[in-house]
């Protein structure tokens, strides 16, 4: 038989699911399932925690603050912005090195499996993959199931293989959501539809839905057959295609954004402009209703040696995040700031669309986390955590610390800001309720 | 017990040196007993009491006597695992004929050293890849879905051939029915065909390994069903699905011998299929399957580049392809070879002319006094460094772990890991005695720097140095708690004494195991392992043999529901 290479072009074409018939409409105005006032969560991820120093304000806490150098670029924001220092990560369970372990915690607030999966690490005992949702997948439990996408998961550059390091998307234990680092793959996923034919659409939906019908009886029969530790795996093929389903039942519209050209996605001198298009299809898809949940991981802190070429850092991130000399903590400071850049960039975006009489961020939430506080000593006291929302969902422009309290009560407070029933979060929760200095 | 000694006088890294026992690596070396390895594959486990058999099994067995080549038939239990991108891009070019990149199935799960999804469950992203690829798939073969008859005459055809080859086994009626009422929604029979190649792409029974075992009586193990035998078969030496030859010996009762399962391997090894999974073997096995994802910095390594690390990649899958499968596959030969397989970039690299009447493809004699196997080729050496020196760490961890299966116990959580920084006017050796001097980091880094120091004649991409800075390289090693403790001198002197050691034969034989099942062992599958152990050392560490071997296994061809 020869053998032939699928066409690129086709391909991507051809990866789509969305619904969107009418690609060419101008974005004017949101439309997220005809809900007044859709609320929105986001989940952004930086590696390698922060400088302290140059992230969090002089001022004392519950003062007004002046913004140092890291959050600079979030100033324009400022009303949006709560800075909160001072919680810690209070893990239990089998231990791992914090780059790996880190970036479950921080988003489950619940501990690693017990495992050998992941034995072979430089640092850490062997565990599995972590053992609770995580709290974007939460919100959409609660406020994604009616949108065509019940979350988005991107990311930048976070590769080197399916790792706990590079996952903060749980959908329970044993269930991680892999981001999807190829903007293009996003893109024809968001956008694959449109210039379709609608008639031709039609059929593809029917035949989706068909086949759908033969493979869904096929998994179900599989569920009495195979061992009580593996039907989790079933169900949540069972769930990945019940998803597909949903967006074949779900219209939402949306004008495909440029995305300007294609990078390869670990070509590190095109780390801005790979940060840029999956922002800009964030945003959109936060802005048409698409979905209301996404989570955004920017690199990885489990062996990361990656570079900033766009900031002139040519030494590894992670390298660099190990060293104490000023010099070092400045160039850090420089990647963090380039961080909260982006943050405000994602938040000036929403604002730029409008919703209701205001913008898609007045009913927005942003909770941007880290999986250790300080690189160099890969602690997990004192996190930097940062909660940007709008007007409509949260309180904004304080300075909070809770020292030495437990990161779980954070969770919780967002989780209520999303309007989930919750007193607690996570499997750290220590029973001592959320925050709520930023909830309405 | 040198080791475990060292590690407890030390309190902060006590829980290290505990570690370690509980993991049996510091087991006297003739225990007596199938105590197996742990099933973190800390220790080696036993490498005596080799009470079983492996050559005596049953010959022309019809299958009514069970083949146990073990005095007690025990399995570890396997689980249910998604196919990994590559063999899903392989089972597609093979049934199909389309290739599809592998990189857009997203990145696969480990189990030890090597791709398998096993533990965690398909997030709904596969799930829309899977999808989104079939319908790719689908339209992309005309030919295939073409009917000149009969619509149900093209797609019972389809089923029959298409079918049975993606599902690793015929369809059941019930299945037959499903899918021809599918086809019968297509507007004509290609349109019907394309929509059956899609829905089966997306079958968990394409997309899964699923082993049920063939349904017996009492008994916690039980055998694997012959199609199920096959599908192991074929993912283990092809990477892919079965041929229809080998279906067929699974449906004539064909596969229910072990001398049965031998032939058929014997038969895939031959054909040219086998060369992508020995090459992805070692890929895996040395951990230099994301070489060209890797940074170095430019200014330390200006000729460093991904084109040089896909060289460097190429070189080493080709190297092991050959010995193993056109060379004489000795184990020996992989880790002390001098010549190696090189393409454009490399020739500088290692310091050799290419010879004029150069073909890609030809080998390559190389310096001896420099290059000896597997852990002096470029790919190993630059992956195993840092980004802007070379790496004695991680050269030496690496090496207890996938070598001598005996992987060193972490850092302490508070240790500092971070390298010192290079220095113009020190050797790294200078900067990495220093920064392990301090006996709470040097009772366990001897374990590790001893080797890995010991290949400081190598640079953080591979190239063969003399001097560094300005000084002469100090590339005395030593190896410690193994079976060949000694002293030694640069990477060739290394590569030599790793193939005299048993532990290092055994160690390779557990990865073989692993990479074969996709999965750890644990001590239910000590008795396994040992007729393996056996039989690898009886062949003179033939790799055909033990591959071969690994077939005829219990847990090869066993199964605990």
């Amino acid at each position: 038989m020869p053998r032939r290479t699928l066409p690129r072009r086709r391909f991507l074409q051809s990866l789509g699911v969305s619904t969107a018939l009418a690609p060419f409409i101008p974005l004017l105005e949101s439309e997220a399932g005809g809900k007044e006032n859709p609320t929105r969560f986001l989940l952004l991820y930086t590696p390698h925690g922060t400088v302290h120093d140059h992230w969090e304000p002089d001022e004392a806490p519950g003062s007004p603050f002046a913004l140092k150098k890291i959050l600079q670029p979030l100033a324009p924001h400022q009303d949006y912005l709560n800075i909160i220092g001072g919680l810690a990560m209070r893990p239990h369970g089998p231990p791992g090195g914090n780059h790996t372990v880190g970036p479950a915690y921080v988003s489950t607030g619940s501990p690693m499996l017990e495992g050998t999966q992941f034995e072979h690490q430089a640092v850490g005992t062997p565990h599995g993959w972590n053992s609770g949702p995580s709290i974007d997948q939460a919100i959409a439990d609660h406020i994604g199931n009616e949108t065509a996408f019940k979350s988005l998961r991107l990311g930048v550059q976070g590769g080197g293989g399916l790792h706990p390091g590079g996952v903060i998307s749980y959908r329970g234990p044993n269930e991680p959501l892999p981001p999807q680092n190829n903007p293009q793959t996003v893109f024809s996923t968001l956008f694959g539809e449109a210039g379709i034919d609608p008639s031709d659409a039609l059929k593809l939906r029917a035949d989706r839905l068909s086949i759908i019908d033969i493979i869904k009886p096929e998994l179900e029969s599989l569920q009495p057959k195979v061992s009580a530790a593996d039907k989790f795996k079933i169900d949540a093929h069972l769930e990945g295609i019940w998803e597909i389903e949903q967006r074949l039942t779900t219209t939402f519209e949306c004008s495909e954004p440029d995305l300007g050209g294609v990078h390869g996605i670990y070509d590190y001198d095109a780390t801005a402009e790979l940060t840029a298009q999956q922002i800009r299809l964030l945003t959109t898809a936060f802005g048409c209703g698409a979905t209301r949940v996404a989570s955004l991981m920017m690199r990885r802190g489990e062996n990361d040696n990656a570079p900033y070429p766009n900031l002139g850092i040519l030494d590894s991130h992670h390298s660099t995040s190990h060293l104490q000399d000023e010099a070092s903590q400045d160039t850090l400071s420089d990647i963090y700031q380039w961080y909260a850049s982006q943050l405000a960039e994602i938040v000036q975006q929403l604002r730029d669309i409008p919703e209701g009489d205001g913008s898609v961020f007045d009913n927005t939430v942003i909770a941007w986390v880290s999986e250790v506080s300080v690189g160099w000593n890969h602690s997990i006291e004192n996190m930097p955590f940062v909660v940007m929302g709008g007007s409509n969902v949260i309180r904004g422009n304080q300075y909070l610390r809770y020292e030495g309290e437990n990161h779980c009560r954070l969770l919780t407070a967002l989780g209520q800001a999303m309007g989930l029933p919750i007193d607690a979060y996570g499997g750290f929760d220590d029973g001592s309720g959320p925050i709520t200095a930023f909830l309405l | 017990m040198t080791m475990a000694w060292q590690c407890l006088q030390n309190s902060l890294v006590c829980l290290g040196g505990v570690l370690l026992v509980a993991q049996g690596c510091a087991e006297p070396p003739a225990s007596g007993g199938g105590s197996g390895g742990s099933s973190t594959g800390g220790g080696l486990g036993s490498s005596s009491g080799f009470g079983s058999e492996s050559g005596d099994a049953e010959t022309g067995s019809t299958g009514d006597a069970p083949d146990v080549s073990c005095d007690e038939l025990d399995v570890s239990s396997t689980p249910l695992r998604r196919l990994t991108g590559r063999q899903y891009a392989n089972a597609v070019r093979d049934v199909l004929g389309v290739s599809v990149d592998v990189d857009a199935l997203g990145a696969d799960e480990k189990a030890g050293a090597f791709d398998s999804n096993g533990s965690a469950a398909v997030s709904p992203s596969s799930v829309e890849l899977y999808r989104a690829l079939a319908e790719a798939v689908a339209s992309d073969i005309p030919a295939l879905t073409a009917c000149d008859g009969e619509p149900q005459g093209c797609w019972d055809a389809l089923l029959d051939g298409t079918g049975r080859r993606l599902f690793r086994r015929p369809l059941t009626e019930q299945e037959r029915g499903r899918y021809i009422e599918l086809a019968q929604t297509g507007v004509d029979a290609a349109d019907g065909s394309r929509l059956v190649v899609q829905a089966m792409l997306q079958s968990p029974s394409f997309l899964y390994h699923l082993e049920f075992g063939l349904p017996q009586e009492g008994g916690d193990v039980i055998p694997l069903e012959p199609y199920e035998v096959a599908s192991r078969l074929s993912f283990f030496l092809w990477n892919s699905v079965p041929d229809d030859e080998l279906l067929e010996a699974a449906a004539t009762g064909a596969l229910s011998s072990a001398d049965a399962v031998e032939a058929q391997a014997e038969r895939l090894l031959l054909d040219s299929r086998a060369r992508e999974a020995i090459g992805s073997f070692h890929v895996q096995w040395l951990g230099i399957d994301h070489l060209e994802d890797t940074f170095k910095d430019p200014g330390t390594y200006p000729d460093f580049s991904v084109s040089m690390a896909q060289a460097m990649v190429a070189e080493t899958r080709r190297f092991s392809e050959l010995t193993v499968l056109q060379g004489d596959a000795r184990l020996g030969t992989l880790l002390t070879a001098s010549h190696s397989y090189l393409t454009e970039p490399l020739f500088e690299l290692y310091g050799v002319t290419e010879p004029e009447d150069f073909m890609p493809g030809m080998p390559v004699e190389l310096d001896p006094e420099q290059r000896a196997g597997l852990i002096t080729q470029g790919a190993f050496l630059a992956e195993h460094a840092l980004t802007n020196q070379s790496g004695p760490i991680q050269r030496g961890v690496e090496i207890r772990s996938q070598f001598f299966c005996d992987p060193p116990p972490p850092p302490p959580p508070d240790a500092n890991v971070e390298p010192p920084a290079p220095d113009p006017d020190a050797t790294t050796r200078e900067l990495f005695e220093q920064h392990t001097a301090d006996p709470t980091c040097a009772s366990c880094h001897v374990l590790i720097d001893g080797i890995g120091l010991g290949m400081e004649n190598y640079d953080g991409i591979g190239r063969h140095r003399t001097m560094e800075n300005g000084k002469a390289v100090d590339a005395s090693g030593e190896v410690l708690a193994t079976d060949i403790d000694g002293t030694f001198e640069g990477g060739v002197e290394l590569a030599h004494q790793l193939a005299q050691s048993d532990q290092v034969r055994e160690c390779v034989a557990r990865q073989w195991f692993r990479f074969a099942l996709g999965r750890l062992e644990s001590d239910q599958d000590s008795c396994s392992l040992d007729t393996l152990h056996t039989a690898f050392a009886e062949s003179d560490s033939d790799v055909r043999a033990l591959l071969v071997q690994l077939v005829r296994t219990d847990a090869f061809r066993y199964h605990r529901p």
